[in-house]
């Protein structure tokens, strides 16, 4: 659970994050702050070096010069141990270099083997080793042992080394001598050790601090989303009326949020119409229901004539076929809806389908001296003939019932560019501006109870308007109350491929 | 009693007019809400079997404009039946709201049960002395016994029964017993007022002339 929270995850990477950061930015400026000192260091060895080497360089020849006649030099040991005068140890009394027996000693060394005395009040001391690893020269306060270079080096060349607390540079002589200049870096690793404790307290704090900053901000954040989950978990338990805060609709969750709500209202609203929908099909059904028992319970109430038994019969019947009729319709309606139109297309002489519907109607358009005029082309598309012979008779006997004796019927059957168009116009009532927008929907009927007893079911329009956009067409009206009504289907006359009509 | 039935289902309304005649009743009947209303501030009816879903005027204006002239109960019928219906029903003056498909005898005892309540009574078994109308079974009984009377009979005798002690002009025993397509025969009532003085005695019904009938009730 833990893994899973965003919370903790953001959290886990920041602090990794920063850790790796922390630690690469103040290792790095550890390791510049010990470049910096050491080369300081390197720095005083270099010039140590310089100003030591003639008196090195005498050294080394006077010993090589001087090689059987001079005892052999002391072994590597420990304790101080001078060599002939040129050194002085530290703690006798300093006397000014004499000079050797026979030999007249050049300023420069002169200097060298004064600045080596000087030497020895500092930290620096300075070793030379003859090609057999033998001392020749030291300072007094040169570490006991002094080891030599793990390998030989070329003349002239310098090396730096760090051992065990000493920095030294070591200078290659011919002849395999070397000259080394060293000094302790104790303190240098002290103070590099301390800054390393400090660097890592700091480290820890802004890791810390980075933390908590990083934890305060993801839970700001993250907030709202706990909000949103809430809302929704509400809504998803049947309030569809939950809506989410939005606070301030700009920002990615305020843009979540009203996404959210949007879906929300749009989720309430289908279920209000499906509520709307399930009281007006269960009214519709009602009435013809009511009809049947009430005429049943009034028959069987007492003895009656065979006469009114039949009457009594007869509204029965019919009351079951008004509601086999809304049964059905409700059935093609749901079918629809759920995708399965099962269009039947064929090639359909459209011309030929409006006449049949015109010659179904016939009766019905007498009966109402109603007349009906066609206009047709000779127009032939792929469709289910069945259904359009339906959605046609519909809009027919709309047409009719909403009209009075004496008017007229239109119906105009055209292509219009890759459309064909029918037209079904009337002179009648028209339809009332108010119902206007809604007349393809379910049960809704221009005059609310008029001949509901005629089999109208108030879903002619929702099924004619469901065929019709099955077959990638459109249905539309216009009226003006008092001066009839205009429907107008669009069919397309076949498919586009590539832009030509197949 | 006469009642208006306003329903435009034709067979429904066929049925509720067989039916409600069958049991005694006067009826009128509406196709629409214009013609309801019309007709229902035209005649002062026992009570009104209402629909909702009417063409050119639903129930509801019905309803509402009825109310401002007329305190007749109103018993809504309808296959409308979300309490919002039903409340907005009761709210705008009717005393009854009764959802399709229903029961007729259940329709009936709601009826009777309106009359009763607009007759001001609370019992439906009125006593008038040795004479007692059981309002539910729609039988009277004399001393015990059972009296027999035609509808038109009943009717009279329920209608002064319910208005004991107060006095029933003509025009109104008229206007209460027979319906729109019954008024023919103007001495129709006196017949009726004479068949039962036989049945139940000759002080059961006393004359008031120049007034009209009154049921005392006190003696037999």
């Amino acid at each position: 659970m833990i893994a899973d929270s965003i919370r903790w995850q953001i959290q886990a990477w920041h602090g990794a994050l920063l850790v790796l950061i922390t630690t690469i930015l103040l290792t790095f400026f550890w390791g510049y702050e010990r470049a910096q000192r050491l080369s300081r260091v390197d720095e005083r060895l270099q010039s140590a070096l310089l100003m030591v080497l003639p008196a090195a360089q005498f050294e080394l020849r006077q010993e090589e010069g001087h090689e059987g006649a001079r005892p052999p030099p002391f072994e590597m040991g420990f304790g101080d141990f001078l060599f002939d005068e040129g050194i002085q140890p530290p703690h006798e009394e300093r006397r000014p270099p004499r000079e050797p027996k026979g030999q007249r000693e050049r300023p420069e060394i002169l200097r060298a083997k004064q600045y080596l005395s000087t030497l020895e009040a500092t930290s620096i001391y300075t070793v030379a080793l003859n090609d057999r690893h033998h001392e020749v020269m030291r300072t007094s306060n040169a570490p006991g042992i002094v080891y030599p270079p793990d390998s030989p080096g070329t003349d002239g060349e310098s090396r730096f080394r760090t051992r065990s607390g000493y920095r030294e540079l070591m200078h290659f002589r011919p002849r395999k001598d070397v000259l080394i200049v060293g000094t302790s870096i104790s303190e240098v690793t002290v103070a590099l050790q301390k800054l390393a404790l400090r660097l890592l307290g700091i480290g820890l704090g802004v890791v810390g601090l980075g933390l908590l900053g990083g934890w305060w901000l993801a839970s700001r954040a993250i907030r709202p989303i706990a909000e949103i989950s809430a809302t929704a978990e509400r809504i998803a338990e049947g309030d569809l009326t939950q809506r989410v805060e939005t606070h301030g609709a700009k920002s990615e969750l305020g843009r979540l949020a009203a996404l959210l709500n949007h879906t929300f209202e749009r989720l309430h609203n289908t279920f209000e119409q499906q509520a709307q929908f399930t009281a007006d099909a269960s009214h519709e059904l009602r009435t013809p229901i009511s009809v049947i028992l009430a005429q049943t319970e009034l028959a069987l109430m007492r003895d009656r004539s065979a006469e009114e038994y039949r009457e009594a019969l007869e509204c029965c019947h019919r009351s079951g076929e008004q509601m086999k009729t809304v049964v059905n319709a409700l059935l093609e309606l749901a079918r629809m809806d759920a995708g399965d139109v099962n269009l039947q297309t064929e090639d359909c002489d459209l011309a030929e389908v409006v006449k049949e519907a015109i010659l179904y109607v016939e009766p019905l358009a007498e009966q109402r001296q109603v007349s009906i005029q066609a206009e047709l082309e000779p127009l032939s598309i792929k469709a289910d003939k069945e259904k359009l012979k339906q959605v046609l008779t519909n809009l027919l006997t709309n047409a009719i019932k909403h009209n009075s004796d004496g008017c007229a019927v239109n119906v105009e059957l055209l292509s219009e560019g890759d459309m064909a168009v029918i037209r079904v116009s009337d002179n009648g009532a028209g339809i009332p501006e108010a119902i206007l927008p809604y007349v393809f929907e379910r049960f809704v009927r221009a005059d609310k109870a008029r001949s509901r007893s005629e089999g109208s079911t108030g879903l002619g329009l929702s099924i004619a308007k469901a065929i019709v956009e099955a077959h990638g067409g459109s249905i539309s009206v216009s009226s003006v109350e008092g001066q009839g009504a205009e429907f107008v289907v669009r069919l397309p006359r076949g498919w586009k491929l590539f832009g030509r009509l197949i | 009693m006469r009642l208006l039935v306003i329903e435009d289902e034709k067979d429904l309304r066929a049925a509720l007019e067989k039916g409600l005649r069958e049991e005694g009743y006067a009826v009128d009947v509406a196709e629409d809400g214009d013609e309801g209303l019309f007709k229902a501030e035209s005649w002062d009816y026992d009570a009104i079997l209402l629909d909702v879903m009417l063409p050119v005027m639903d129930g509801w204006q019905v309803l509402e404009r009825l109310r401002h002239k007329k305190s007749t109960p109103v018993l809504m019928l309808t296959a409308r039946d979300t309490v919002r219906d039903r409340v907005r029903g009761l709210d705008l003056g009717s005393d009854d709201y009764v959802v399709k498909p229903f029961s007729f005898r259940e329709l009936l005892a709601r009826i009777r049960a309106l009359i009763r309540r607009s007759a001001g009574s609370a019992s439906s078994v009125l006593e008038l002395g040795t004479v007692r109308v059981d309002t539910a079974k729609r039988v009277v009984l004399q001393n015990g016994g059972p009296v027999e009377l035609t509808a038109r009979e009943y009717a009279l005798v329920e209608m002064l029964a319910f208005r004991k002690g107060k006095v029933v002009t003509r025009t109104e025993l008229y206007d209460h017993l027979f319906a729109e397509e019954d008024q023919t025969l103007s001495n129709l009532l006196d017949v009726h007022v004479c068949n039962v003085r036989k049945k139940l005695g000759k002080d059961f019904i006393e004359t008031r002339r120049g007034h009209g009938y009154i049921i005392e009730g006190a003696a037999g």
